[in-house]
């Protein structure tokens, strides 16, 4: 018996030693940044997952929202602050992009922190990888340059501590950067690539010229957009409006955006940019009559100067591409329906009877597509950020301030101009300032509702004037009586104040846990 | 016992509810349980013992344990309980030391007695309505402040005198339709039935218990219904006077549908779906402008189904080694499968009056499998010594606990039509999966002692080391010591002459330190996670790391202080019970905010320290002879307060138009986060004087404080505005007998507690929502002194968080009556019945709230209010006892 009993209490007592290598566990989905960055391959990994970084069709699109062209739908909320000039540094549409651009940045630093790293012999591939890398770090760089100025210049990961007390650089220092990172990443590039949507040489070099235009840098930004004119394998796709739609996707004309795929990598650009009647949350952009009356008559005639414009029937004998990028009443929507939104049709889409409707009567028409109108939030349509028409419009503006106007700078207004589709008049040379003003137009016209007119705004030094007044919506002949009316929304005015808006502030929260970040003028 | 316990008895845990948890509401102090109601299948309560003590909503769950091994309190069949203990204080939770820092619930099951053979059967069928129907504006008054909300904004009347003449005349409710119907349409009464038989018996050698319940319950929305099917047997062998064996065996099978869409249901009750038919003579369905129809999505948008099945053994073994040293030894293990169907139908309806449409253009099939197993190991070994009065009891042990879980989701579109339900029957194009597997472990030893000296004088010391994988180094293992101390003065010799009257004074007093594992999984791993990306239609892969890893994370440690007292008179037929517990939780887990240049996401650290403080008092009296009653009362108090966030501080979530909380120095953990405001506008000079929200505001807006005084409202003017944590929470029962009839009638309460209403409720009528009666009170130049704002069409600033739209009110609902007679056992034992006995019980049958003029039940969270309703059950049952 008592034997059996101090077994039983041995065995009671051994039971308890046992190992603890039980609690160390290694997770099954994840992989240890210890044992990464060996091959080609992870540089490629790596580098893939920070195309996800670039801007989707809500960042892009919306900024036309802060200019003269087009107000954000919805009336509450931060967005709608930064329009009327009244956000503060609180501003959560502001420190979202913020936020938003340094996560990119620290992807790319986290790669070339260790791309050195990977021994092979591919060398050409590595560098390729490399080249995409600084291209898209610059990239980041040159949109919190232009929006916020000077920030922080870091090229390596850092620590949280380092992120509580690094200071800001000089504006010139950032756009320097840009400069020189695009100038290392062009030669490791090639002009071509059989991933479409790669970052490629012709891409690293359009982003240059973008940033060079928008510092005033007219030389070197027109050196950029030649070398793609002269040997990059771009051109002006043959459809204006086919640009944007699934059978356009990855044209000869586009050189750098954000590609997607349905249902597995998707965007929901229909959802957020069409009108009511499609069944999503109703327009975020509703485009202004300012950008209504910028397109010229197809006689190229502004519509104050030609007798062919009648006011009555304001969209006959117009520039094709206000039918291409504006909705309005009497065109066709996406799922064949008519688009009508004067008071009393009794659609969907009528003006001022619900919250979702377009609040002048006009919505985009970029990005939407028949395809998507059964799932609205489940759409591939790429976005494009850069395309071959502005390299030309920006090499054409750089000479004109340059003063350099020759041939080559009308040929390249006239090519956007003649193109299939679109045909309208071409231009003869002028003085500087008339040239100016068409190659302001021409970007006005073309590049409309693509998200593109908020940096030209601020850098033509136009934004106080662009932004003020009331929002005027669409003209329209009343249905009942047959009087023209339009539509003015005197309660929610743009507002711009010169100079503070034209850097927006460095997020509160931010500057709380890093009092170095000194503030923008003016702001809180 | 010198540590604090509330205990209930099988006898008071309701069976007639279709919820374990929900029985428990009202009958112990310090256990706050809010009973959100939920669909059936799926209901959702929140239990938190002695407040919160995490920053992480999550986290602050009591742990509970089924004879002794984790498990969902949900399911466990109530006809199963032989009692439910909740332990409070560090020394009750201690003997759970590393995961009882919330406190622990600790759910016994009912084991065989011995004896003849006895059969129970106990059944019941009852009905549930919804209890809370919002009452919408009446149809021409709601047309009418709609065009003075659009007039409001310079727009034209949206319904012209003409039309609203032409509504009011017309008797064809399907072309001018009543403005909102959906409750009367959506909800309707639903049955619920129960049937739980058991037998038990044994002798002195083999003595078992055997259950089954079968449990089925319609959902007062058309879509919903769960069912459970469900066996037990706890078993006990005395294989030798030394070595006593049992082992039980569970196995739960539970089903839970209700519509893929049944979100949608919720919220479109009372947004986006205003004047429209629910559903036309010839069954086509009404359509609203922006789409919805909610009876059409509960019963055409497709199904959610969910499967749990659950098996649990547990085998566990005594043996008395020699006199008064026992080994105990438990093998438990735990398997748990769910599956989760979805599949969302195509469909497109149109109304046939105004051909608005709705249209789903695919179908998708959502297949996802969630497979856990559990192993514990409990080792034990016990001495129990009585010489003279002293009476001393030493415990030490190991346990372990070995956790893994695998998930895999798949997904599939376009499907042939609604009937092909398999996934092989989807598009390939589509396909798209995901899974994973964890796996976490606890291990730990630990000791106990407890003396008791002639059961006047108390002392117990626990001491816990523990050790967890979601920690690394030197932070995996950690220490918990508990000490607790009781005095029984009634037993004192001195006592005597009083103890006719104070029948039963104890002194009690604990301290310990507690533990919380709460940091998620490999937390202090760097690592890099996937990415995807497409070119050109082709998708790739891609790796990132996206968190700062934390190596330094270690467990949350609460150190806690009890003190009390049991007072009992009367030969204990009146009974007090105060608890005074003040807790304070170190290293609380929280997402640092960290600068974003850095460019990752926060990692969890232990930075901040939470305190909780309060009192639980119980009373209770009892008595009667050939009437015999059994009250007691609880209230209790919690107040938490966060005393430090490491600079974090603070920190705000939430949306504006939603509810919007602040974590802060000096605040309860979660509180709310707004503008305070002072009445309405009334006049254009006020308005041109003060400082504005909008600067559109005009006489009938509200009208918020500039609280810094600096001519802006903005974000600066934002204070916190309380918790939404209950105020003082009371219950009072009472069970009665006379005869042969017995009644039992449970009260449950809060003296106040705060909750924001956002969505279509703070809306009143700015936009496409439902439109309470109350709001019919809206300022006017006629009406200045208006309990509501001006109406705006989609004007959403006097909408925004503020005290103008939280209630701040009690309630108290009567939770259970019910009434029972026991057939006289002279007339059933002619048929060899035992006992039987028939009740009826109604649960929830009226609430007296502050919130009953919203139409909103009192447990529901701050919010739009868009979940599936609690219900009230009407109830006839049958006991019978063979």
């Amino acid at each position: 018996m008592k034997k059996r009993n101090y077994i039983a209490l041995l065995a009671t007592t051994l039971f308890c030693f046992s190992c603890s290598d039980v609690l160390e566990t290694i997770p099954s989905n994840k992989l240890s940044s210890e044992i990464y960055w060996k091959t080609v391959k992870d540089a490629e990994y790596a580098a893939n997952a920070i195309y996800d970084k670039i801007e989707n069709f809500v960042q892009i699109l919306e900024a036309d929202n802060w200019t003269d062209i087009a107000h954000h739908n919805f009336y509450g909320g931060d967005h709608v602050h930064i329009e009327k000039g009244i956000a503060s540094s609180q501003n959560g549409t502001m420190q979202g992009y913020w936020a938003h651009y340094w996560k990119g940045i620290r992807l790319c630093n986290d790669f070339m922190a260790n791309v050195d790293k990977i021994e092979t012999e591919e060398t050409d591939e590595l560098n390729k990888y490399i080249g995409e890398v600084k291209t898209l770090r610059a990239y980041f760089y040159f949109r919190l340059a232009s929006l916020y100025g000077g920030v922080p210049l870091l090229t390596t990961p850092i620590t949280i501590e380092e992120g509580r007390t690094v200071a800001r650089d000089t504006e010139a220092a950032i756009w320097k950067f840009v400069e020189d990172e695009l100038d290392e990443a062009v030669p490791l590039l090639p002009w071509t690539t059989n991933q479409a949507g790669r970052v490629t040489k012709g891409a690293a070099l359009a982003i240059k010229a973008k940033a060079m235009l928008y510092i005033g840098e007219w030389s070197k930004a027109a050196t950029a957009a030649k070398n793609i004119m002269d040997n990059g394998p771009y051109d002006l796709y043959h459809s204006y409006p086919g640009l944007f739609t699934y059978e356009g996707e990855n044209n000869c004309e586009v050189i750098f955006g954000h590609q997607f795929l349905k249902d597995t990598y998707s965007n929901s650009v229909m959802h957020q940019f069409a009108p009511r009647s499609l069944g999503g949350n109703g327009p975020d952009v509703a485009p202004l009559l300012t950008l209504v009356e910028a397109y010229e008559m197809k006689d190229g005639k502004k519509i104050t100067e030609s007798d062919d414009y009648d006011e009555r029937n304001p969209y006959n004998n117009r520039d094709p591409r206000l039918s291409y990028s504006v909705m309005v009443p009497g065109d066709i929507l996406p799922n064949g329906a008519i688009y009508d939104s004067r008071p009393g049709s009794g659609t969907q889409d009528e003006y001022a009877t619900n919250f979702q409707v377009s609040t002048t009567g006009f919505t985009t028409k970029k990005y939407l597509n028949p395809e998507d109108v059964g799932n609205l939030s489940n759409c591939g349509i790429n976005l494009i950020i850069i395309r071959y028409a502005e390299v030309l419009l920006t090499y054409a503006e750089a000479k004109i301030e340059m003063n350099e106007i020759d041939q080559s700078v009308v040929d390249a207004i006239n090519a956007i101009r003649e193109r299939t589709t679109v045909e309208m008049p071409p231009i003869s040379i002028g003085s500087q300032a008339e040239m100016r003003e068409r190659v302001r137009h021409e970007r006005l016209v073309e590049l409309a509702l693509e998200g593109v007119r908020y940096l030209d705004i601020k850098r033509w030094k136009i934004a106080p004037q662009a932004c003020t007044g009331p929002l005027r919506g669409m003209t329209y002949i009343d249905i009942v009586t047959g009087e023209l009316k339009s539509i003015i929304d005197n309660t929610h005015p743009k507002g711009f104040s010169d100079p503070k808006h034209y850097y927006w502030p460095i997020p509160y929260s931010e500057r709380l846990m890093n009092p170095n970040l000194e503030q923008n003028p003016e702001w809180d | 016992m010198t540590s604090s316990v509330g205990v209930i008895k099988s006898d008071n845990i309701l069976t007639s509810s279709n919820s374990t948890v929900k029985s428990l509401q009202g009958l112990v102090p310090g256990l706050a349980i809010v009973d959100r109601g939920g669909a059936p299948g799926r209901n959702s309560t929140v239990m938190r013992i002695r407040g919160n003590t995490s920053l992480q909503d999550g986290n602050n769950e009591a742990l509970i344990l089924v004879d002794g091994i984790e498990q969902r309190i949900e399911d466990v069949n109530p006809n199963d309980i032989e009692s439910v203990s909740i332990l409070k204080d560090a020394a009750a939770t201690s003997i759970y030391g590393s995961r009882a820092a919330n406190g622990v619930i600790m759910v016994t099951t009912k084991r065989a007695t011995g004896g003849k053979l006895s059969v129970n059967y106990n059944g019941y069928y009852g009905f549930q309505n919804v209890i809370s129907k919002p009452k919408h504006m009446e149809s021409v008054a709601y047309m009418r402040q709609q065009n003075i909300a659009h007039n409001n904004v310079g727009q034209a009347d949206a319904y012209p005198e003409e039309y609203i003449q032409e509504w009011m005349h017309s008797g064809d409710r399907y072309k001018y339709p009543l403005v909102n119907t959906w409750q009367d349409a959506v909800f309707r009464t639903a049955p619920q039935q129960n049937h739980g038989l058991t037998v038990s018996g044994g002798n002195d050698l083999v003595k078992g218990i055997m259950s089954l319940r079968y449990y089925d319950q319609d959902g007062i929305i058309p879509g919903f219904n769960s069912d459970i099917k469900e066996m037990r047997v706890n078993t006990d062998f005395n294989v030798t006077s030394k070595l006593k064996i049992s082992l039980d065996a569970n196995y739960r099978l539970s089903y839970a549908m209700e519509p893929a869409e049944a979100g949608e249901i919720y919220r479109t009750l009372k947004h986006a779906a205003q004047f429209t038919v629910p559903q036309y003579e010839d069954g086509s369905y009404g359509i609203s402008g922006q789409g919805n129809n909610p009876l059409m999505y509960a019963k055409e948008s497709g199904t959610n189904e969910n499967y749990k099945r659950l098996f649990f053994g547990n085998l566990k073994a005594d043996y008395e080694i020699i006199d008064g040293l026992k080994a105990s030894l438990q093998y438990a293990y735990k398997v748990t499968n769910d599956k989760d169907k979805t599949f969302r139908n195509v469909y497109s309806f149109t109304d046939p009056e105004t051909n608005y449409k709705k249209e789903v253009q695919e179908n998708k099939l959502e297949e996802n499998r969630f497979d856990q197993m559990e192993y514990t190991t409990n080792v034990l070994l016990e001495y129990n010594k009585t010489f003279g009065k002293h009476n001393l009891t030493a415990l030490g042990g190991f346990s372990r606990i070995v956790n893994k879980y695998t998930e895999i989701k798949t997904s599939r579109t376009g499907f042939y039509n609604n009937d092909v339900t398999s996934m092989d029957m989807g598009s390939t194009a589509t396909m798209s999966n995901s899974g994973f597997d964890t796996e976490w472990a606890l291990q730990s030893w630990f000791g106990r002692v407890n003396y008791n000296y002639d059961d006047r004088y108390l002392l117990e010391a626990n001491v816990w080391y523990d050790g967890s994988s979601r920690f690394t180094g030197s932070n995996q293992y950690a220490f918990f010591p508990s000490f607790s101390a009781g005095w029984r003065l009634s037993n004192e010799a001195f006592w005597s002459d009083i103890v006719e009257t104070v029948s039963n004074l104890k002194l009690r007093a604990s301290w310990g330190e507690t533990g919380n594992q709460s940091a998620g999984l490999y937390s202090f791993y760097d690592s890099y996670s996937t990415q995807k990306y497409a070119f050109g239609g082709v998708l790739v892969d891609g790796y990132k790391q996206t968190v700062q890893a934390n190596k330094d994370l270690k467990w949350e440690s609460t150190k806690q202080l009890n003190i009390g007292v049991d007072i009992g008179l009367f030969n204990n037929r009146l009974n007090f019970e105060f608890d005074y517990y003040r807790k304070k939780t170190d290293g609380v887990l929280l997402e640092l905010p960290i600068p974003q240049i850095v460019g990752l996401d926060a990692p969890y650290q232990n930075a901040a320290i939470v305190e909780n403080k309060g009192f639980e008092l119980s009373v209770g009296y009892r008595g009667g002879t050939t009437f015999k009653y059994d009250l007691s009362f609880n209230i209790s108090n919690n107040w938490n307060k966060i005393l430090d966030m490491a600079g974090a501080s603070p920190i705000i979530q939430g949306e504006t138009f939603n509810a919007y909380y602040i974590k802060q120095v000096g605040s309860p953990v979660k509180s709310f986060y707004g503008l305070k405001t002072d009445g309405l506008f009334q006049t254009e000079e006020e308005i041109a004087n003060s400082a504005l929200y909008d600067p559109n505001t005009k006489p009938g807006d509200v009208k918020y404080v500039d609280l810094n005084n600096d001519g802006v409202i903005d974000s600066n003017d934002f204070t916190e505005l309380g918790t939404d944590y209950p105020f003082l929470p009371f219950g009072l029962s009472g069970n009665f007998s006379y005869k042969n009839f017995d009644a039992r009638l449970t009260f449950q309460g809060v003296i106040k507690q705060k909750a924001r209403i956002s969505g279509a409720l703070a809306e009143f009528g700015n936009y496409a929502g439902f439109v309470l009666d109350i709001f019919e009170d809206y300022w006017t130049e006629d009406n200045p002194g208006a309990r509501f704002p001006r109406p705006s069409k989609s004007v959403d600033y006097n909408s925004v968080m503020s005290d103008f739209w939280l209630i701040d009110c009690g309630y108290l609902r009567m939770k259970e009556i019910t009434i029972g007679y026991t057939i006289p056992r002279h007339i059933t034992q002619k048929w060899h019945i035992d006992r039987l006995r028939v009740y009826v019980t109604g649960n929830n049958l009226f609430t007296i709230s502050g919130y009953n003029e919203w139409g909103l039940d009192p447990e529901m969270p701050s919010g739009r209010y868009d979940y599936f309703p609690q219900t009230k059950v009407y109830t006839l049952g049958l006991n019978v006892t063979f």
